[in-house]
């Protein structure tokens, strides 16, 4: 093993001397200790469990146990003044706030959602997606954090809200389905997160999402996964028994694209905690529409059925449906009924931002035999409003049947495939 | 305050507005109650109706002068015109009658404050916009236990609940006896040392007091007499004390919504509130507000927020202290 305890723990000494939280995680920062390189080369295998579990086994004296996430303290005293407003910083409170309220805009889930939250701890996260309404459920490992939730809900008057004791293996015997799945500095003490992952999609409703906030997910992180090195986390481990982990951003991409979620990332700049991943089932990214349905409309054209067609007008024959898409390639299709003439051409354009920005666009003709116009595109970030259109002009002849829009896999194709 | 937290919503994002250009939509004043009767019966869903006016701006008047004197009272008096002919209003603007709060039944100022009443969608971003915006507020604001503190345009005050919770003393001034009652009932609940005063812009609650920091949150740009109250400050504020304005329609360069340094918003929406509720409804462009923070002895920065422009902040400090 090449950790050196009595240089952590000379590290660990020198803590003691903080005279504030501030001052403690400025003296956190002061230390790391050397990655054990030596993994087993597949981290989906025991033989690489093994080896991260014998460290922290090394590192805290003991094997890991669920038992070590204790956390001590008074639940009257600190549902008046919970972390972090207990420690009187300014810079503290400032960073969670900013992370809350990223990750609630990152998430953006619609009214009335339901939301799962593993080891919501101190409730700060929980308890403002209650207060916005969402029904929450919440599920902790330590009975002091359960009770202290439900004491400030009751303090502050909070409804939705349900709070219950127990580990991330609740998830498997959930009998109620959700429309997301939040964890917030949570998910790196899971100690088997392969089990957990599989089973997002039997808790996780029709289109529903995981949110992985202020996570240790990082691209710098040189192995695929194991027990963080840096100062805070070997005080955690070392001090208190908890286990540390941290993801390297390639294998926690992969390992979810292996249990069919695609990862999108958020970050803000201005909190260190104000970062997540999102993860939606890929097989959910490709979506239809046609004029039956809400979503697609027309300016200029006339409708028969589920179909439009042109009237002679020059103008938008189809625009909509604006929804929401993570980053990623992506093509979208404008569908063309070939049984009808046509005539002149088309400008197709996928826009977002209102229209402000445009993603992919081009001008096609209309020839006979035509059943598809596909227009390839790239979303660098997430957007809210996406949305195809179809422009015509006054000689134009056409009949539209619908839209679809479709992520592009790495391997080239789109996942309708 | 549901419209009016969905119109700063709109500035938001609208403040990084493009060059003006072709596809700018236009309505006339003679239109804004056309955009209110759609406003009203088919709401702003896209797909609708409100698609028209989405991104529309209002013409200014012919009788509008372009080019006077930001500083000058001919062009205030102009827009206080501009303000009457939105507004629907043959009068001078009175403060305490035209910034009237919506009126609501039922409030929780605890469970529910202002904007976490409503739960649609948008109220959601709009809350979460909120509270990130009180983080920057907090990270930026330099205090420490036993400081005081002054906001100015309070509404539920949760940025000044959150400041007193970690034991500022805080000093809240608004124009509404109704808000400010709220204000005290959250006072009471969390035991916080918040006190909730009555007043316009610019008063100074407790005489003698000097405070380490006075902030505007998604309010300076109601104070229309700023020229005034901006001079003010500067005696209230403590020795290395700074003035914090957060969540503000300040524009990096003007364009429709704010074709000029400072003056009544242009856009679609805010027309219809103003039409609704008479509320004057400014936006300042950056170079303005900083000069006229500067004349009053005050050396401005920004502080950029990337998720959410309503945790832009623009801090003030005396010249002499930021040197």
């Amino acid at each position: 093993m090449a950790l050196d305890l009595a240089r952590i723990d000379q590290f660990l000494r020198s803590l003691e001397g903080a005279r504030d939280d501030d001052e403690l995680r400025r003296l956190f920062d002061t230390y790391n200790a050397e990655f054990d390189l030596g993994v087993p080369p597949d981290p989906y295998s025991q033989a690489y469990r093994d080896h991260q579990f014998s460290i922290y086994e090394w590192l805290f004296g003991k094997p890991y146990s669920t038992r070590h996430e204790q956390s001590l303290f008074d639940v009257a005293s600190a549902a008046r003044a919970p972390f972090p407003y207990m420690h009187g910083s300014y810079g503290t409170v400032g960073d969670q706030l900013i992370a809350i309220g990223f990750l609630i805009k990152a998430m953006a889930l619609p009214k009335g959602a339901r939301i799962l939250e593993f080891g919501p701890g101190w409730g700060n996260t929980t308890l403002a997606l209650a207060k916005m309404g969402y029904q929450v459920t919440a599920i902790d490992i330590e009975p002091n954090f359960v009770a202290l939730i439900e004491e400030r809900a009751r303090m502050e008057r909070i409804e939705g809200l349900e709070v219950l004791l127990g580990d991330f293996s609740v998830i498997e015997d959930l009998r109620e389905s959700y429309d997301a799945i939040l964890f917030f500095e949570c998910f790196h003490h899971c100690s088997d997160h392969l089990r957990l992952i599989a089973a997002f999609d039997k808790a996780l409703k029709p289109g529903g999402i995981v949110c992985f906030a202020a996570e240790p997910i990082v691209p710098e992180f040189p192995i695929p996964w194991g027990l963080r090195m840096d100062g805070q986390s070997l005080w955690a481990i070392r001090r208190n028994g908890w286990l540390e982990l941290g993801f390297n951003k390639t294998y926690f991409e992969e390992t979810m694209r292996r249990h069919g979620w695609w990862l999108e990332q958020h970050r803000g700049q201005d909190s260190p905690l104000a970062k997540a991943f999102i993860a939606r089932r890929a097989s959910e990214l490709c979506e239809s529409w046609h004029f039956g349905r809400p979503g697609l409309r027309s300016l200029v054209g006339r409708k028969i059925g589920t179909q439009v067609a042109t009237d002679g007008r020059a103008g938008y024959l189809m625009y909509g449906p604006y929804v929401p898409r993570p980053s990623g390639k992506y093509v979208a299709q404008v569908k063309v009924d070939s049984r009808a003439t046509t005539r002149g051409w088309l400008r197709v354009e996928v826009v977002a931002d209102a229209g402000q920005r445009e993603l992919a666009s081009d001008r096609v003709d209309m020839k006979p035999g035509l059943t598809a116009i596909d227009l390839p595109f790239v979303l660098d970030t997430a957007w809210p409003d996406l949305e195809i259109r179809a422009y015509c002009e006054c000689e134009t002849l056409v009949t539209l049947e619908g839209a679809s829009l479709a992520l592009r896999t790495s391997s080239g194709g789109d996942s309708r495939r | 305050m549901a419209i009016r937290s969905r119109v700063r919503s709109l500035f938001a994002r609208r403040r990084e507005a493009p060059q003006l250009s072709d596809n700018v939509a236009w309505f006339s004043v003679d239109q804004i109650d056309e955009l209110l009767r759609i406003h009203r019966e088919s709401g702003i869903t896209r797909g609708g109706d409100w698609d028209r006016y989405r991104d529309a701006h209002m013409v200014l008047p012919d009788w509008f002068r372009p080019g006077l004197d930001p500083w000058g009272a001919e062009y205030a008096a102009q827009q206080h015109r501009l303000w009457g002919l939105i507004a629907g209003v043959d009068r001078t603007y009175e403060p305490d009658i035209d910034e009237k709060e919506v009126g609501w039944s039922d409030v929780d100022p605890v469970r529910q404050p202002g904007f976490l009443a409503r739960r649609d969608a948008e109220a959601i971003a709009s809350a979460s916009d909120h509270v990130l915006a009180t983080g920057m507020l907090l990270k930026h604001s330099r205090l420490k236990a036993g400081d005081w503190a002054l906001e100015y345009g309070a509404g539920f005050a949760q940025t000044a609940l959150a400041l007193a919770r970690l034991g500022v003393n805080v000093d809240t001034v608004d124009i509404s006896t109704t808000l400010c009652d709220y204000v005290r009932q959250q006072a009471e609940h969390f035991r916080v040392p918040m006190n909730a005063f009555h007043g316009q812009f610019g008063v100074n609650p407790r005489p003698g007091q000097r405070y380490k920091l006075i902030w505007f949150y998604e309010s300076f740009h109601h104070c229309v007499d700023f020229m005034r109250v901006v001079p003010q400050l500067s005696a209230y504020l403590a020795e290395g004390g700074r003035i914090v304005l957060g969540g503000e329609p300040i524009v990096e360069r003007e364009y429709a919504a704010v074709p000029y340094p400072w003056g009544v918003r242009l856009h679609s929406e805010v027309a219809v509130v103003m039409r609704q509720t008479r509320w004057f409804e400014l936006g300042f462009s950056e170079a303005f507000l900083y000069e006229l923070f500067q004349r009053a002895g005050f050396t401005g920065r920004r502080i950029d927020c990337e998720p959410s422009l309503f945790g832009r902040l623009h801090v003030f400090e005396r010249s002499s202290a930021s040197d």
